[in-house]
């Protein structure tokens, strides 16, 4: 018995030695890795337009239908993207999803990526639902464009 | 009949079928744009190319005869490689975002891309670019991504009648468009977004609303006009988001008319009643269900008692379905003995039982196809039943018939009619007579003509000449003489509309409100209605022949005719019977009832009579009276002497408001059913979309009410259960189940 004791002891022995892989959270951060999944992020052009064109495939591809998409017609006046159609209302229930990372690959304007954010805390469960203010990058991280005149698509 | 080779299938079709629609007919798949079964052939696309053994050059399928011993193939490399070009010519100017466009999902050149065509573009010069066009309140067209194969216009010029737009300029810089850019006006506008096969033109009304992979397509029947036409109800959620035709050969063929299409967007309105409200203290207060039914059977079955059946009426609106106007006759005849029962308030008429009875009514509109002469008898028929309007034009300019158009004002059938007889509104009774004259001096008769009674034709003899109405006697004569020459005549007789719907015509029109309610004018005879008057034409003009003359009656609202079938009508029994004493017993027999075998009042008579205090109840369907135009002020006076006015609707009408009950039904979208068309084709209705919380299924509540006036008697209250009664007691619905007429519906 006495041997089986010594041996795991000297596996705790063996470890103590290595340097220990806990994070002092949340004062030390892990550094992601590139192609991490987290919170989704929607994008905007160099002039500042949404790329979102609110064309639903996000939401029709992903497998835990946490995605709402509303689309309507863009005014000539009140452009919010390239083309006719723009996302009015855009949901994601991050509670629900599974950072799959469908919806970033079926998006044809690549508007809607998966940032390395994971950290999801909040005082209620409605905050998990984030709409489209909370999803869109905010100009101010944008270069800004010396026009807004859309990007051509083709 | 050839036979011919399709990928080494044979196939057998009828000679001079082309290749395309061979191909359709046996399921081999042809892609093409330009071509659509129901228009003429264009062959301007070149999408349906393919290479027929023995001649040196593809052929395009869609213009191409079968000849006997013929060989097609559809998939050899010559082909995939022309088409894989033609689609790579029509991609030239077509901007490739589909997940911008509104076709996106729904789109043949979208599709046929993905199987046919190239995987990369190699274009690198700048498209052609286009504002968007407004083609009015209805269409948009974006021309950026039209691809010119022309249905629309087709569309507009052979099936609606209505050319409105046009190709312009040549080759390539063909535009498409609505002459000197007018807005589209034509009642069938919309169908061009259905057929149009890119996202070129889309309704406003539906357009980036939503994407069409999220909606369900759920079967239905439009419940507007007695025409009937087979709908597809496109639903997300509890909400209705477009109409488009659902096809049907017997009724609407692939077509529906914008009214269809655009009038639903009144289910989801925010002011749809969603409690019953009860008057409490003068005023309409909110109640609950309970209370709202005790109340109402109650009050109802207290009055029954002490004044009798003959102080009740009822008018239910003709949008209800077979089984509502069932049980409402039912509720109103068995349990409270009364036969005061009616579905307007213009005078009714007993043309509908007339026709059946005599075996003229049209039950299939293929009989319009084969007729030499049309005859449109007050009834504008593009603008109140629209769809059968594509069915005139089309036997009229396909088929060689003759067309005469009778009406008060131009009609849009006018152009293309042999004689126009344009009377002044108000004068049909006039009008009719002199029609009636010079159809007798072009055709004498010695006797009475076979199939019109004794008692009508000595009426007619007596109708007496009181002039030409404004019509030019010739025309009168020249149209006399075509119905009397023509072996084959169908008539289409719409009621008069306007002051000629809410009024009787004939001697005592003029004298204020008192119309209609003495006695005489009850009787068939003293005062017949236009309808009346129309069937006494029409059966002088059958001439005993076999098939010589149909008829096809339409009056307002989509189940008329059905509602009639169920005995809404204070003279007609369920079944068309005509309500006397004799048949009344032999009803009561039958069902084991016993029923009311006086004759009842129609609408307007049941405001005349509750403004003199005979009637001391109306339970309104549907209905506001209130806020008729040509009714309202005298409906308002009559309804304020009511001791009880049961109000029964989707909103807070005029009439409504000045209820003791309001009781909360459904929309079209919301509720099982049948409805029976003008040709006697029963179709289903079907829920589609949950109702609003509070409001109740008009078939529960009317089941509801019935059962607590009268709880020992069974009372049958799913849509099914009363069909099927429907079924075993009125003759004309033998046979016929709820699921037989579940997706093109059933002829009675």
């Amino acid at each position: 018995m006495v041997k089986e004791i010594l041996k795991g002891l000297a596996l705790t022995f063996q470890q103590m030695w290595k340097k220990p892989i806990t994070l002092q959270y949340p004062e030390e951060r892990k550094l992601m890795p590139a192609r991490a999944r987290g919170r989704h992020q929607l994008q905007r052009y160099e002039v500042g337009m949404e790329r979102c064109i609110g064309c639903g495939l996000c939401s029709a591809v992903c497998p835990s239908n946490c995605i709402t998409v509303v689309p309507a017609e863009n005014a000539e006046e009140d452009r919010h993207s390239p083309g006719e159609r723009y996302s009015q209302i855009y949901r994601i229930n991050e509670f629900r999803c599974i950072f799959c990372g469908y919806c970033q690959e079926a998006c044809p304007v690549d508007a809607i990526i998966l940032t390395e954010e994971y950290e999801f805390s909040a005082y209620s469960r409605d905050e998990f639902v984030y709409d489209k203010e909370r999803l869109l990058v905010s100009l101010s991280r944008q270069p800004q464009g010396a026009d807004r005149s859309p990007e051509p698509i083709s | 009949m050839p036979k011919i080779k399709i990928n080494q299938r044979e196939i057998e079709v009828e000679p001079g079928t082309t290749i395309l629609s061979a191909a359709l007919q046996s399921g081999i798949e042809i892609p093409h744009f330009c071509y659509h079964p129901r228009l003429s052939i264009a062959g301007n696309c070149r999408m349906c190319l393919v290479e027929l053994k023995g001649a040196p050059k593809l052929v395009i399928a869609c213009n191409t005869a079968v000849t006997e011993g013929m060989e097609v193939f559809t998939d050899t490399p010559k082909v995939v490689k022309a088409r894989e070009g033609v689609l790579e010519f029509l991609l030239i100017n077509h901007p490739l975002d589909c997940p911008i466009c509104d076709k996106g999902g729904e789109c043949p050149l979208q599709n046929y891309t993905l199987k046919y065509g190239p995987t990369q573009t190699r274009y690198e010069e700048g498209r052609r670019i286009y504002s968007p066009k407004s083609l009015g309140p209805k269409v948009v067209l974006n021309q950026n991504r039209c691809i010119f194969c022309g249905r629309c216009v087709r569309f507009l010029r052979e099936v609606a009648g209505h050319e409105e737009m046009g190709m312009f300029h040549r080759g390539d810089h063909v535009e498409v468009g609505t002459y000197f850019e007018k807005p589209l006006e034509s009642v069938f506008a919309g169908n061009i977004t259905d057929i149009c096969p890119v996202g070129a033109l889309t309704t406003r009304d539906f357009r980036f609303k939503v994407r069409v992979w999220e909606l369900n397509p759920q079967p239905s029947t439009c419940s507007l006009c007695s025409c009937g036409c087979n709908l597809v109800l496109w639903t997300k959620g509890d909400r209705v988001y477009r109409i488009t035709p659902r096809a049907n050969e017997e009724v609407n063929e692939a077509w529906i008319c914008d009214r269809g299409r655009f009038d639903f967007h009144f289910i989801e309105n925010s002011e749809r009643l969603k409690t019953p409200l009860i008057r409490k203290e003068g005023e309409l207060r909110p109640a609950s269900w309970e209370e709202a039914y005790s109340f109402v059977a109650e009050k109802l079955s207290a009055l029954s008692k002490s004044g009798g059946g003959r102080s009740i009426g009822g008018i239910l609106a003709p949008s209800y379905s077979n089984e509502e106007a069932y049980l409402f006759q039912k509720l109103l005849r068995e349990t409270l003995g009364s036969n005061h029962l009616d579905s307007r308030f213009g005078p009714s008429s007993m043309a509908n039982a007339r026709a059946h009875e005599k075996d003229l009514q049209m039950t299939s509109l293929s009989a319009l196809e084969g007729t030499e002469l049309i005859v449109l008898l007050g009834e504008d028929l593009t603008r109140e039943h629209p769809v059968y309007s594509l069915r005139v034009r089309r036997a009229v300019r396909q088929r060689g018939a003759r067309l005469i158009v009778a009406h008060s004002r131009p009609t849009d059938l006018d152009s293309i009619a042999s004689y126009v007889l344009q009377y002044k509104e108000g004068d049909e009774e006039r009008f009719l007579s002199s029609w009636l004259r010079a159809l007798l001096e072009v055709m004498p008769f010695e006797s009475i003509p076979e199939g019109l009674e004794e008692e009508r034709w000595s009426a007619l003899r007596a109708w007496p000449a009181s002039g030409a109405a404004d019509v030019p006697e010739e025309d009168l004569r020249g149209a006399a003489e075509l119905i009397v020459r023509a072996p084959k005549v169908v008539w289409v007789i719409g009621e008069p509309k306007g002051r000629g719907a809410s009024f009787p015509l004939s001697e005592d029109r003029g004298q204020g409100s008192s119309t209609g309610a003495s006695a005489d004018s009850r009787s068939l005879t003293a005062n017949p209605s236009f309808l009346e008057r129309a069937m006494d034409l029409v059966l002088l003009t059958r001439r005993g022949q076999e098939g010589g003359a149909r008829v096809l009656l339409l009056s307002e609202g989509g189940n008329s005719q059905g509602l009639l079938d169920m005995g809404i009508s204070p003279k007609l029994l369920p079944g068309l019977r005509q309500l006397t004493p004799d048949e009344v017993g032999r009803v009561e027999e039958a069902w084991g009832v016993s029923l009311p075998s006086w004759e009842g009042m129609d609408g307007r008579q049941m405001l005349e009579a509750a403004r003199k205090g005979e009637i001391k109840a109306l339970y309104l369907v549907g209905m506001d009276p209130v806020g008729d135009l040509a009714l309202g002020a005298e409906a308002e006076e009559a309804i304020k002497g009511l001791e009880l006015l049961i109000v029964q609707g989707l909103f807070l009408v005029r009439t409504a408001r000045l209820a003791h009950v309001v009781l909360p039904g459904l929309s079209f979208a919301e509720k099982d059913g049948t409805l029976t068309n003008a040709t006697g084709r029963v179709q289903r209705q079907r829920r589609v979309i949950s109702p609003p919380a509070g409001a109740k299924d008009d078939l529960e509540i009317l089941a509801e009410i019935t059962a607590r006036i009268a709880p020992s008697r069974p009372t049958p209250s799913s849509p099914a259960e009363v069909f099927q009664e429907i079924a075993q007691r009125v003759s004309l619905y033998k046979g016929l189940s709820f699921e037989e007429v579940r997706e093109t519906g059933a002829c009675r």
